[in-house]
């Protein structure tokens, strides 16, 4: 390999910033796109911590109105996880929004659909 | 929103490099007495400009998390703000640079004036490292010495650069021997540096990365880097070209060519610097 090509790649590695790493979903229970019994509760975990104040996961249905008033809750144990107890679910399909604020202040956001049957 | 962070966080990186930059002249690059004034005129100037973008980031950050522009919501959830990691990192930058722009006030002798301003800025660093996902693994971890190795290095490079161009070389008696001098001590500074810069962002990167490479040529945020990584292999470039005819007598063209070429890579830094500031508030997925 040409010396230019190995500092470009070197000079590649050296150049990523702190910004890699935002809070994307990781685990979620019940799992995105799956098919199964009403959940007792919905559970995300995210990539890295997440500040919980500013965090959060709402369930909502297909067309995207929201099912309850409860809001979703830190675990005090790993701040990575976020916890909704939600109502009971009849069959059909649902949306849970999820935001998630990592600990530099990177905002994001994003959806996923899970049915109950 | 996004520009306001982008010019926010170009502000606050341009202002700590020359913190830095002028810190480490100060030290060591053996400048004229008459110098010495300019370089702590130019350090407060910088902690006084990091102390107006601060709250400014604090504003953007409390937006972020709220949503909203409007200072009517965003009052009442600041001291939240404030108690999220990112929130308290922004403030205890901010009661740096503070009494570090008081300090300027005091009657301090030479002495206990650069060594206050550099514990203030050894103190800034240290808050400013753990500002990123440095902070994910917990507080003391390796990542957050990654980072801030990283950010004194690139501060270091790009600030002495920076205040070259601008407040020392303009103010360097040109017929004397100062600025060979002073180039040289430069050179080896962002030499040592730019190693510095090699080693902290390879460790960085492989820590926040574990490997993973894909976002690099498949993101916005892959484009831009790309343009930044172009931009740093010309300063690169500039660097090298003057390394080289700095080695032996410097003539008075010679002098002027190199001069000129300090300008030009100060300009390029901060195309790095906005680049960065950029990077900073783009996902790379």
């Amino acid at each position: 390999m040409r010396k230019s090509s190995l500092l470009a790649i070197a000079l590649t590695l050296l150049s990523v910033p702190s910004a890699w790493a935002h809070a994307h979903p990781k685990i979620m229970v019940p799992a995105a796109d799956s098919a199964g019994p009403a959940p007792a509760k919905i559970i995300v975990t995210f990539s890295e911590p997440v500040e919980a104040k500013f965090s959060s996961i709402v369930l909502t249905t297909e067309k995207g109105e929201p099912l309850s008033k409860e809001k979703s809750v830190g675990d005090p144990s790993d701040p990575k996880t976020l916890t909704l107890t939600p109502p009971s679910l009849a069959t059909g399909d649902y949306l849970v929004h999820w935001t998630s604020v990592a600990p530099d202040g990177h905002k994001m956001q994003g959806e996923y659909k899970f049915t109950v049957k | 929103m996004l520009t306001l962070h982008i010019a926010c966080s170009s502000t606050s990186d341009i202002a700590f490099s020359i913190m830095w930059g002028s810190i480490l002249a100060l030290y060591w690059n053996a400048l004229p007495h008459s110098l010495l004034s300019i370089l702590y005129k130019v350090f407060h100037a910088a902690a006084l400009t990091l102390c107006m973008a601060l709250p400014l980031q604090l504003l953007l950050l409390a937006a972020d998390m709220a949503g909203t522009m409007h200072w009517s919501e965003l009052r009442p959830i600041l001291p939240d703000v404030l108690a999220t990691h990112a929130g308290s990192v922004l403030l205890s930058q901010f009661i740096c640079v503070f009494l570090t722009s008081l300090s300027s006030l005091l009657p301090l002798g030479p002495w206990s004036r650069r060594s206050f301003s550099s514990a203030l800025l050894l103190a800034l660093t240290t808050f400013k490292a753990t500002a990123g996902h440095a902070a994910s693994d917990g507080t003391f971890s390796l990542r957050e010495i990654a980072q801030w190795l990283h950010l004194v290095s690139i501060a270091s490079w790009a600030g002495g650069i920076l205040l070259a161009a601008w407040f020392i070389l303009p103010h360097l008696d040109r017929e004397s021997s100062m600025p060979l001098t002073f180039l040289r001590r430069l050179s080896f500074q962002c030499t040592l540096f730019l190693a510095l810069v090699f080693l902290s962002g390879a460790s960085n990167t492989w820590l926040v990365t574990e490997g993973q490479l894909a976002p690099l040529s498949s993101s916005t945020w892959g484009t831009l880097l790309i343009v930044k990584i172009a931009f740093v292999l010309f300063a690169l470039r500039i660097g090298f070209q003057n390394r080289r005819d700095i080695q032996g007598e410097l003539t008075t063209s010679t002098q002027a060519v190199v001069i000129k070429r300090i300008r030009l890579e100060a300009l390029v830094m901060l195309v790095i610097l906005c680049a960065s500031g950029w990077l900073s508030n783009l996902s790379p997925t």
